[in-house]
């Protein structure tokens, strides 16, 4: 991605292939490969080159990049567009019950975390090149939680009282119900718990693969 | 989509803008960005800077500011003279807004008797809590052909032309236009052929998805669900409904009818920024990237620009970038902003819907989005808390509102 940025030459119909083989060497060994039914078209629109082909679900796809940017620029634009297809979410989000009291909510904090964690392994193994594997794993947070879940009614009337000290250690997910730790070391984060339950484990996970990247990258791709 | 629904929504968004109440409404919104804003106008740049959201439907930011975004600053000016004043042209334009979207609404094939989600008691457009959509109460669903009334109405309660005719009035040329210009979208034309081609059975499994939608929509269900908080209610009611329409019930039998009501609720939007701004927002800025994909019959896309200033756009607004990328308009949706640490100009993201053949009438009446930054870059729309959860009552519309005079054309 950081190569890409400085590739300036610029980019025509005839680059077609180049750009087609690029993004074979970016996606082959993952599913993105599958989500393609056909090969890049490149096409020139004003300025811009318009790189386009069909899903597997058979709609068209298209990315418009500036012409001036070279065939490498085109080729991660098509695939940050694959990536971020891959981890968006299929069906709206559902609305989570609320926890009644902390002992619940360390409950579903744990069920959470775990499924956000197998959901990051599998889109891990499913969508990043087995060569960038590791460097992506080690651009994420550690796998494990140790949280206290605790009420807290300030401000005074809120609707939301449970919260959630957390930090994070290396595999283990851990919550349990009790009052605020005294401490607060620089690595713990205190937040509302529904801040955490509210967002789908899925999405959750595609949110620290998206951000992982964007650290290993330009600090925006794919996003 | 045809061109033709574009030129009509400006033709009718122009008339109305340029009516006595809509230009007393939109004065502080059009000023609230000047180098040197004074009075309402300062208060309506605080509004726009901490309640963003609010903005998504223009003729109704007005109404609900002056109830949720009172303590922001200057809002004391509200209770001058020239403050309460201008909350009758905010109530207005609110009644206006409400009336031309449930006459447009019940045109609708299969209105007003199809029990489709929209519709359910307690979804985004039909409820009693707070929401961001332009309402459309029970009282004010009727059926096509029988919309005159409330049109008449509409215009009516902004001072905005009618059409006089010796035995009474019947809408302006321009409000019939875009009833007309709607009534011969093709996709609209798809969803009266989709209607006509439902069973017995499919109805029944279409009411059995409405009973079950408002089970799930009353007013303590919510509360179970998503406890006090107005925001979080509505984002409740919104999943809701959007699992509704994804439903094989309703998604597979009326998606031309789910369609053509975006279509309808994106159109208003456009009108309501031409009557309050003037037009779309014109972005300048390189496009840095832009993806596009297939949704249904339309098109989505998300588009990477360059630019100096992030800080014109709102959601909910159409905006137009650079043409030779993206000739027709964006409806935002979502929107990021990021400034790179190289001194770069800012990053931002846009994502929505594409609004089909409107480029090139959009255009023409574009507004500039080269807007001062009012405010911190890191400044976010403010939740709402649960200690400022007003009841929106859609049913007040006309209530309380001086009948006025309509000019005639």
């Amino acid at each position: 991605v950081k190569i890409a940025s400085l590739d300036s030459r610029a980019i025509t119909e005839r680059d077609e292939e180049e750009v087609a083989c690029l993004l074979r060497m970016l996606v082959d060994s993952t599913v993105l490969a599958g989500s393609m039914a056909d090969p890049i078209h490149v096409r020139p629109q004003g300025g811009y080159a318009r790189a386009s082909w069909l899903t597997a679900g058979g709609t068209e796809r298209a990315v418009l990049v500036p012409a001036r940017r070279g065939p490498l620029n085109a080729a991660v634009a098509v695939w940050g567009t694959l990536l971020r297809d891959a981890l968006r979410p299929k069906t709206p989000g559902e609305f989570p019950l609320r926890a009644q009291t902390a002992g619940e909510g360390a409950e579903r904090l744990v069920a959470h975390q775990t499924e956000t964690q197998h959901e990051l392994a599998r889109m891990i193994a499913d969508l990043i090149p087995a060569a960038a594997r590791q460097t992506v794993l080690a651009a994420l947070p550690p796998r494990g939680m140790e949280a206290v879940v605790y009420e807290d009614s300030a401000p005074a009337g809120a609707d939301d009282r449970l919260h959630v000290a957390y930090t994070r250690i290396a595999d283990v997910i851990s919550a349990k119900a009790g009052p605020p730790p005294e401490s607060r070391p620089v690595t713990q984060v205190r937040t509302l718990l529904s801040s955490i339950l509210g967002k789908d484990p899925a999405a959750a996970a595609a949110d620290a693969l998206a951000d992982a990247l964007a650290r290993e990258t330009d600090g925006n791709w794919p996003r | 989509v045809t061109s033709q629904i574009w030129s009509a929504v400006l033709a009718a968004g122009q008339e109305w803008a340029a009516a006595p109440v809509p230009v007393s409404y939109s004065a502080p919104w059009r000023s609230a960005y000047a180098p040197r804003a004074r009075g309402l106008a300062l208060w309506a740049q605080h509004v726009l800077a901490r309640y963003g959201t609010l903005a998504q439907e223009p003729m109704l930011t007005g109404f609900r500011a002056a109830l949720i975004a009172r303590p922001v600053q200057h809002g004391e000016l509200l209770e001058s003279a020239e403050g309460r004043a201008w909350q009758e042209s905010a109530q207005r334009a609110r009644a206006a807004i409400t009336l031309l979207a449930a006459a447009l609404r019940s045109e609708l094939p299969g209105m007003p008797m199809l029990p489709v989600p929209h519709v359910v008691q307690g979804s985004p457009w039909t409820t009693r809590d707070y929401t961001l959509r332009v309402p459309w109460p029970r009282e004010l669903r009727t059926g096509a052909g029988r919309t005159d009334p409330i049109l008449i109405r509409a215009a009516q309660v902004l001072e905005a032309p009618v059409r006089a005719m010796r035995l009474g009035v019947l809408p302006s040329p321009s409000l019939a236009g875009l009833r007309g210009a709607l009534a011969a979208e093709p996709l609209r034309t798809k969803a009266e052929d989709q209607l006509g081609a439902l069973s017995a059975k499919d109805r029944a499994n279409l009411s059995e998805l409405s009973r079950e939608l408002r089970m799930r929509l009353t007013q303590d269900a919510v509360t179970r669900t998503a406890g006090d908080d107005p925001a979080d209610r509505l984002r409740l009611r919104e999943q809701l409904v959007a699992r509704a329409l994804l439903d094989e019930r309703f998604g597979s039998r009326l998606s031309a009818w789910r369609e053509t009501f975006s279509l309808l609720d994106n159109a208003l939007r456009v009108l309501q920024q031409i009557v309050v701004f003037g037009g779309a927002l014109a972005l300048p800025g390189e496009v840095r990237e832009a993806d596009f994909r297939a949704d249904g019959s339309g098109t989505r896309a998300r588009i990477v620009l360059n630019t100096e200033n992030p800080f014109a756009v709102r959601s909910g607004w159409a905006v137009l970038v650079n043409a030779a990328a993206v000739p027709d308009a964006i409806v935002v949706e979502s929107l990021s902003a990021n400034q790179p640490v190289n001194g770069e100009p800012w990053r931002m993201v846009v994502e929505g819907p594409l609004l089909a053949d409107s480029g090139t009438v959009l255009r023409s009446s574009a507004v500039p989005g080269e807007l001062p930054a009012p405010s911190s870059p890191k400044r976010r729309s403010r939740g709402l808390s649960s200690r400022t959860s007003p009841t929106f009552v859609n049913s007040d519309i006309l209530p309380g509102l001086r009948k006025p005079g309509g000019a005639s054309t």
